[in-house]
């Protein structure tokens, strides 16, 4: 069964006409092209499909089109503004918080998320928040160390 | 100390920008014209041979534009040696593992292909089958490949001195049994492949590779068309860790399927399929006896070491082997007996793994451990007696040019405060250390070598040309600032063309660690090569002499007057008024014995030079669920020269990460007979933030004489050193010493209650 | 991974999504946080022909009070628990076990409701096609025999929810509706403790509220939860205890202890206790009981004799925990 299908991606407005029977990770992939956002396990433990909804990380991979609905997503194409970068984004590049590149697009959309709602986010809770994004190169050292780098908190690095 | 501009600086990677950005294409993002899904049907049994595949009704169906089995495919076999080639890309005769690839087909979309494998009927008659190494050897135990008798895939036998004598004269000998189930990369990106033939019969293909030659040979093979023909392109790559070297049947697949349909074909492997039906590392056991004298310095070893390498050869005798050259490389024995096996058994395909055989080496650093309780010697004065210096010969006849082990030791000590602490820790606190040496490189014959070109534009940029593939550890980077440091440009003067097979000379690839020894020695001569044409038109325009001139900041300068400049980009546009081009071309053939053979002559010189790594990890652990804190580790490398410090700390960050955290306290894979019941990170427990210690990364540099600007290996020493130090203090803490890997809290706690119980007794 | 094929229902109202539940029963699904049911769509054990969203009924979402009682619809998803202040003075342990469960994105989505109905899971149950292929279903799984236990008759999937022990802990009721129907039992008459079929909710039934009663003045409980796990994220628990320790006028002590991830229920064990018992011989005679009343066997990623131990000491740890929390009050 298709259906056509409104989403506001990354503040535009996009009409899908789509099986219902679909992942929001897979329609932004496949159908907008917005492959930014990556496929890790598809069952919500790695994290690497990431969006924002509604300004809140969550796993794109286990999002029902359908239920994506009338919700503001985020994707870490709609970070960078007018060809500049956000400062996580610098942050994480700066830092060396980057190496094979796979999950870090999930990785700095939930940094991004996080010092939106904390901005003086400790190490703790930077940990925290990252718990649900696996990274099999840095041992998040440097993820964290970038995500600091952001935060307000006294006795940051 | 020479004063580089770019070399020894921990400047932004040239890559991640397009990484943060999401503009960085992987595999699985690529999207052609007309482009299939394809998918593959696997075997749903361990053992069984195929009688008959009836492809029809799959075929019918709407939607599906190419199906193939193994008769579709030519009968050449895969194996990394001529002696090993045991794998057929699809087989036709019989599987040999649950997942082994059986038939595919190519669709229009993903929900078509799912169905069409589903129309597929194979018939087959199911053999008896074994899932470990006991079972596999027993006399009537059933026979995997006919070419291999009782299932011995790969026999290594070294044997150096006079071991009979150095136990003679050995004050103690332990012998001491270690294992260690296996474990897995568990990379970010699953595996994916994109091939595509356009009508003059080229072949375009696209996937994660750690060496795309390597892929471009084979697939020239089995498709019978020549290496020029087939173009491994260059894409984002997201891991590797000593996986994705070789040729994947799903490479061979997708490119019958793109053939058969006339249009481009994808396929992407969902987790699951990455953790069984591309390589997994081998379970290990290893049986080490070793005898010191009164001052605890090994006089003898005699080792055995059995693998599981599931199915088939892949990279058998370099895995059969690697465990012990990096343990004869890290300490010194004289005399020294290793026998090492490669079993098959009927498991998915085992592999070279980052931390390739945690049961040797952990058993190698815990039995020094042992011995030194014995002999009142702490592990760090075992580890200072018995380890490395240059100078040396390898007991299989390496010499070890530069080697920092001891200073790798003594400066990781001194950081984690070893001599305050050992011995006077609270009850189950615990120090330890482990050290490790990696190879850079390995004898590769024919394929050994790496090219670079470089190419001036007349506004003084540069494009790079090379072979050199980038997994995610900064290869790219290590390239662009090699070539801007040469030849005194800004890293944004540099265009970089790599890891395309169609455009890009041989390169050997990264998966043995020698990259940056290697390529990166390469490019530096390319540059050089382009460099010297530059001062000498520069020299003939300045009327100085060429040695007396240098280049940086885009300007060629007079070096004891350096406001006597001039432009590169004027140089190259002299040069062109004069006619000439402007280039550079640059090899190395790194110095190893090209006679050394793994199996038949394990003799001479194994790699030009050797990474040396020592890790010191501390630990805490709570005596009632046996969960083991990590406080601190301290990781010390000697990685020759750090062209970029920020990448090498990366290196032993993650590699503390995989090695430490992951492959001695949660890592292991659980079977159920031939199956993975834990293919995903959920029950295979790939660390995670929370819980990660903090790392201390201690840089050594030796500057090797071969290595460009001394550089050396950098991303497996302390991945290797670190599960050593976790398990050494693992145990240390717990006052027993367990043999078997990981150190899952399960383990320790029953270590604890069993020793317990040992005082009440 | 693909899902199966499915319709989906998005009903505006209670009452048009009870008809419709009532309409498809045994072949419909709820879908809220869709965190749980995703999953197991895509690995292919659940292959609902029809889909129910929640999203657009009103009146299943949100944190109120009702009386003396604290509501939650079963729409909300945890990180509201997690952020409302309300559920943090009342009911902190029912925080702290929101905080634990898998990761802050999954919370972000998953719900109060799905999160209490979760199947139970097995690692030879939750796995997909692949692993499926060529073997004989197990009794999970519509077929006659267990993977886990050579032999086994019955089921022993284990139920792994963070939250369920600790809302028993708090004697938390919940709602149950259908079509022209509601009903309103303590949490713990949801389980059947039978793996095939964990729950006695029907297919047409919806569980619609939770109501947590909030103590008063005089006999507080204080309620603590420990999980096990051996990273401290993502995981299920491998052993979980919430504990709730109430000390009566009288000096009697009242200690409720629910044990999770124990088979394919929460396991409710209460003592009493006069305060001049020891601490030693209360924990003494708690732990025999969670001894005699726990079952574990090889069907996580830990092995079952492990899990067995690390109940006692969850447990045991919860209750200290609850103790320590209840001095601290006193003096205060």
């Amino acid at each position: 069964m298709k259906r056509n299908v409104i989403l506001r991606i990354n503040n535009e407005e996009y009409t899908v006409l789509t099986k219902t029977n679909r992942t929001l990770l897979e329609v932004l992939r496949e159908d907008l092209h917005l492959t930014g956002t990556k496929e890790g396990c598809g069952e919500g433990v790695c994290g690497s499909c990431t969006v924002l909804l509604d300004g809140r990380p969550v796993r794109s991979c286990l999002l029902l089109v359908t239920e994506a609905e009338g919700r503001e997503i985020k994707t870490i194409e709609g970070l960078a503004k007018e060809g500049r970068l956000d400062p996580i984004q610098e942050a994480f590049i700066e830092h060396h918080a980057i190496q094979c590149g796979f999950c870090s697009p999930g990785m700095i959309l939930t940094g991004y998320a996080l010092l939106k709602e904390n901005p003086r986010a400790t190490e703790e809770e930077i940990r925290f928040a990252i718990s649900g994004n696996i990274c099999r190169c840095t041992g998040y050292v440097k993820i964290v160390e970038a995500i600091r780098s952001l935060s307000t908190s006294e006795g940051r690095r | 100390m020479v004063d580089y501009a770019l070399i020894g600086k921990g400047i932004r990677r040239v890559d991640t920008t397009a990484k943060a950005t999401g503009e960085a294409l992987f595999s699985a993002d690529l999207k052609l014209p007309r482009m299939l899904v394809g998918k593959i049907l696997r075997s749903p049994y361990a053992h069984a041979r195929i009688v008959h595949i009836d492809t029809s009704k799959a075929e019918r169906l709407p939607g599906v534009k190419a199906v193939i089995t193994g008769k579709d495919v030519p009968d050449e076999r895969w194996g990394v040696f001529r002696y090993t080639q045991d794998q057929r890309f699809l087989p036709v005769d019989k599987v040999r593992y649950v997942g082994e690839e059986v038939a595919a087909v190519a669709a229009v979309d993903e929900d078509t292909a799912i169905e069409a494998l589903k129309l597929i009927d194979v018939e087959y008659e199911e053999l008896p089958a074994v899932f470990d190494i006991e079972s596999a050897l027993k006399p009537d135990a059933p026979l995997i490949h006919d070419a291999y008798p009782g299932n011995i895939n790969i026999s290594v036998d070294i044997n150096v001195g006079d071991v009979e004598k150095g136990f003679l004269e050995s004050f103690y000998i332990r012998e001491d049994a270690f294992e260690a189930p296996e474990d897995s990369y568990f990379q970010g990106e699953p595996y994916a492949v994109v091939a595509h033939f356009d009508s003059s019969g080229n072949l375009e293909i696209w996937m994660p590779n750690a060496g795309p030659h390597l892929k471009a040979k084979p697939l020239s093979n089995v498709l019978k068309i020549p290496l020029n023909k087939v173009r491994v392109r260059k894409i984002t790559i997201g891991g590797a860790f000593g996986g994705r070297s070789e040729i994947s049947p799903a490479d061979v697949i997708c490119a019958f399927l793109a053939k058969k349909s006339a249009r481009p074909v994808k396929i992407v492997y969902s987790r699951e399929e990455n953790s069984i039906a591309t390589r997994q590392a081998h379970s290990m056991k290893a049986t080490i006896k070793t005898g010191v004298d009164r001052e605890g310095r090994v006089l003898a070893r005699d080792i055995t070491c059995y693998m599981d390498g599931g199915a088939y050869s892949s990279t058998g005798p370099i895995a059969v082997s690697v465990p012990f050259l990096c343990m004869e490389q890290a300490y010194r024995m004289d005399n020294v007996r290793y026998r090492g096996y490669r079993i098959f058994t009927n498991k998915p395909i085992r592999g070279m793994f980052r931390v390739h055989g945690r049961a040797f080496a952990c058993g190698i650093d815990l039995q020094l451990d042992l011995i030194g309780k014995e002999l009142g010697f702490d592990p760090l004065e075992m580890r200072l007696k018995n380890a490395r210096r240059p100078g040396d010969y390898t007991p299989t006849k390496s010499k070890v040019v530069s080697c920092g082990m001891v200073e790798a030791i003594e400066r990781a000590a001194e950081k984690a405060r070893w001599r305050e602490k050992w011995d006077r820790l609270p009850p189950y606190h615990g120090i330890g250390i482990g050290c490790n040496s990696v190879q850079t490189g390995f004898p590769m014959g024919i394929r050994g070598g790496s090219q670079a070109f470089i190419k001036f534009n007349e506004d003084g940029g540069v494009t790079v040309i090379t072979g050199i593939v980038d997994n995610g550890q900064g290869n790219d980077n290590m390239i662009v600032q090699i070539a801007a440091e040469e030849l005194g440009l800004k890293v944004e003067d540099i265009q970089l063309i790599n890891a395309d097979t169609e455009v890009t000379p041989s390169d050997p690839g990264s998966y043995s660690m020698c990259e940056t020894f290697v390529g990166g020695n390469a490019v530096r001569l390319a540059a050089q090569d382009a460099k010297r044409k530059l001062l000498k038109i520069a020299s003939e325009a300045m009327k100085v002499e060429p040695e007396r001139l240098a280049m940086r900041d885009r300007k060629i300068y007079v070096i004891d007057r350096p406001q006597e400049a001039i432009s590169i980009s004027r140089v190259v546009r002299m040069a062109l008024s004069r006619r000439e081009n402007i280039s550079g071309e640059g090899s190395y053939w790194p110095k190893v014995d090209s006679n050394r053979e793994w199996v038949t002559n394990p003799f001479g010189q194994l790699s030009e030079t050797f990474s040396f790594g020592a890790v010191i990890a501390e630990v805490k652990i709570d005596p009632e669920t046996g969960k083991v804190d990590v406080l601190e580790v301290t990781a010390a490398q000697d990685v020759g020269y750090a062209i970029n410090p920020k990448v090498i700390e990366g290196q032993f960050e993650g590699g503390v990460a995989m090695g430490g955290q992951g492959g001695m306290l949660s890592e292991k894979v659980l079977w159920y007979g031939g199956r993975v019941l834990n293919p995903d990170q959920l029950d295979y427990m790939v660390p995670i933030a929370p819980g990660m210690p903090k790392i201390n990364d201690i840089i050594v540099e030796t500057n090797d004489p071969g290595g460009p600007y001394g550089a050396k290996e950098a991303g497996m020493s302390v991945a290797m050193s670190a599960a050593q130090a976790y398990a050494s203090a693992i145990c240390n803490a717990l006052g027993v010493y367990i043999h078997e890997f990981p150190l899952t809290p399960d383990k320790i706690l029953k270590a604890i209650k069993e020793k317990e119980e040992g005082k009440n007794r | 991974m693909r899902l199966p094929p499915f319709e989906i229902f998005e009903p505006k109202t209670k009452g048009g999504g009870f008809n419709l539940l009532n309409r498809y029963k045994g072949d419909i699904k709820v879908i809220s946080g869709g965190t749980e049911l995703v999953v197991l769509m895509k690995d292919g054990l659940l292959r609902p022909r029809y889909l129910m969203s929640l999203k657009n009924i009103k009146g299943l979402k949100g944190i109120r009070r009702k009386g003396r009682s604290l509501i939650i619809g079963c729409a909300t998803p945890l990180e509201e628990i997690i952020k409302s202040r309300e559920v943090k003075s009342l009911f902190p342990a029912l925080v702290d076990a929101c905080i634990l469960v898998a990761a802050p994105p999954i919370q972000n989505r998953a719900t109060i409701g799905g999160n209490i109905l979760q199947d139970t899971r097995c690692i030879y149950y939750n796995q997909t096609e692949i692993f499926r292929n060529g073997l004989e279903p197990c009794l999970k799984g519509g077929g006659n025999l267990c993977r886990a236990i050579k032999g086994g008759k019955r089921c022993f999937s284990v139920y792994q929810s963070d939250i369920a022990p600790v809302l028993i802990a708090y004697d938390a009721k919940v709602k149950i509706e259908s079509k022209g129907e509601s009903k309103s039992m303590p949490i713990m008459e949801l389980f059947t403790d039978k793996g095939e079929k964990p729950f006695t909710l029907e297919g047409d039934e919806l569980l619609t509220e939770i109501e947590i009663p909030i103590p008063g003045n005089g006999g507080k409980g204080i309620v603590t939860y420990k999980k096990f796990r051996v990273r401290d994220g993502i995981e299920y628990p491998f052993a979980s205890a919430a504990a709730m320790v109430s000390i009566n006028g009288g000096g009697q002590e009242n200690v409720v202890l629910v044990i999770g991830a124990c088979g394919a229920s929460p396991k409710r064990l209460s003592f009493s206790f006069s305060e001049g018992d020891t601490i030693e011989a209360k924990m003494g005679e708690i732990l025999d009981g969670v001894d005699k009343k726990t079952v574990a066997i090889d069907n996580l990623a830990l092995p079952g004799e492990y899990r067995k131990e690390m109940f006692k000491i969850m447990a045991k740890r919860a209750i200290k925990d609850a103790y320590d929390l209840i001095r601290k009050e006193k003096t205060l």
